[in-house]
């Protein structure tokens, strides 16, 4: 079947040339294996057997499984923690990360669905850089770092900007998300326009950052004030939305999202 | 990629397969192992067709490789009831309700339902409806699905109690 099969229909994981497996036991092991030739990361596999159905054939499999240390969410003063391979239903339903950030894992709880949440990780869906993932556009509002593992030890961080320009080390190992803590922080992630447009917004005591996104457009971050739509860039349009749609329902998006965090 | 012995339990008996690694999960048990119910259909996590349960938590096994079963419990629809044994109360509760026609997505609704009962016994028709969309049905309609899958959620707790 799989020879059959082969470029008569899209080629998928089944299909394709099987892939060499390299399990990594540690941070360092990992950064040698994926400086191989052809070599990727897994996480989950969620998005990785998308990848494969639109060409992608890597050479080599780099299994993260066995590296607790990415692994784990911890809530310090200045910051919290999140490994790169947490799960979308471990972070969503993380009490720490619920006490010390209110609304941010419910809105992680939306994303995917409940057969998905179980295994995909947010490194994956920052990793996979598809528009239409949201974690990237959760984190921009709440300005974190990805921090990623440097080769001579330690982490180099880079914003959710920085992952859509490619500018990050290579070989890239996404070690955790860094989001910074902020007196008085809330969150809420507006989605009912999804796919057209989403919106996250991050107020806290000294101020506040908004995102807004499509299935598209790479996430965008404004400021949180009543002005916020004006600011959107005039390329901020795709085929399915205006630019004018987008500001209009932008504000109306924004504005939701304001009254979800004055209810709360 | 030369194969290897991959031991995990599966539907309850401990099997170690020689597989390659990096063959996907769903493959190893449908030809390796030979649970036909483990159903491919869109090979990319999005249709469910293929939903087993890892350590009882959901996952698609096309889009799993076969070394992340190591070790783990994997359960499939084979498992669900042996033959010349009761039907699992899912299994029952879907014949009655006609809640499948072609049948292709049936294995993989009732792991997902299987997953579902055992985190939310008494679920309301929302939480029914948002686990189930991670499935996709394209002749049934999921109004049978859903009536199902609240009888069986009430055949199972009366079992419990009795
Ligand atoms: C049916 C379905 C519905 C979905 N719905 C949504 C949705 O509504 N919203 C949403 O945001 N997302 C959605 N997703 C996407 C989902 O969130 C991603 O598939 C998932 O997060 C990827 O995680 P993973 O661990 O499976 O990644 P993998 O598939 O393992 O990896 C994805 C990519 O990231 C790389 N990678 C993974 N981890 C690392 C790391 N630590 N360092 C470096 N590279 C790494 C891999 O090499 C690969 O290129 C959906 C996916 C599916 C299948």
């Amino acid at each position: 079947m799989r020879a059959s099969a082969h470029g008569l229909i899209a080629t998928t994981i089944a299909t394709a040339p099987r892939a060499e497996l390299r399990r990594a036991a540690s941070v360092p092991e990992a950064l040698d294996l994926l400086a191989l030739p052809g070599a990727v990361a897994v996480a989950g596999g969620t998005d990785l057997c998308a990848q494969y159905n639109e060409g992608a054939q890597p050479a080599r499999l780099v299994a993260l499984d066995a590296v607790e240390e990415l692994r784990g969410i911890t809530v310090a003063a200045d910051e919290i923690r999140i490994g790169a391979l947490t799960t979308h239903a471990a972070g969503s339903t993380s009490a720490p990360l619920r006490a010390a950030l209110p609304g941010f894992p419910e809105a992680w709880a939306m994303l995917a669905n409940p057969r998905v949440r179980f295994r995909a990780t947010i490194g994956g869906n920052l990793m996979a850089r598809r528009t239409r993932y949201e974690m990237s556009l959760l984190l921009t509002a709440l300005g974190a770092e990805l921090r990623f593992a440097a080769p001579g030890g330690g982490v180099v961080a880079a914003s959710a900007h920085d992952l859509w320009e490619g500018r990050i080390p290579q070989p890239a190992l996404l070690h955790h998300i860094a989001i910074p803590r902020r007196r008085g922080a809330r969150f809420t992630y507006q989605r009912a326009l999804r796919p057209q447009l989403t919106l996250a917004l991050h107020l806290h005591d000294a101020g506040g950052l908004a995102a807004i996104g499509t299935e598209w457009l790479r996430p965008v971050a404004l400021p949180p004030d009543d002005d916020t739509l004006s600011a959107l860039p005039g390329s901020f349009a795709d085929p399915v939305i205006s630019h004018w749609y987008a500001r209009r329902a932008g504000a109306t998006l924004l504005r939701r999202a304001r009254e979800a965090l004055d209810a709360r | 990629m030369p194969a290897e012995t991959i031991r995990f339990t599966l539907d309850g008996r401990e099997v170690a397969v020689t597989a390659e690694p990096a063959e996907p999960l769903a493959n190893l048990l449908r030809e390796a192992c030979g649970i036909q119910g483990v159903r491919v259909a869109c090979s990319r996590a999005v249709c469910g067709a293929c939903t087993i349960l890892v350590d009882g938590e959901p996952a698609a096994s096309c889009a799993m490789f076969a070394y992340q079963a190591e070790g783990r419990a994997v359960e499939t629809v084979a498992g669900l009831s042996q033959p010349g044994q009761a039907l699992h109360p899912l299994q029952e509760a879907f014949a009655r309700h006609a809640a499948f026609q072609c049948g292709t997505c049936t294995a993989g609704f009732l792991m997902l339902a299987k997953a579902l009962l055992a985190r939310h016994p008494e679920p309301d028709r929302a939480t029914i409806a948002e686990w189930l969309s991670s499935n996709i049905c394209r002749c049934t309609g999921y109004g049978a699905i859903i009536a199902a899958v609240e009888e069986a959620a009430a055949m199972m707790r009366a079992e419990k109690m009795a």
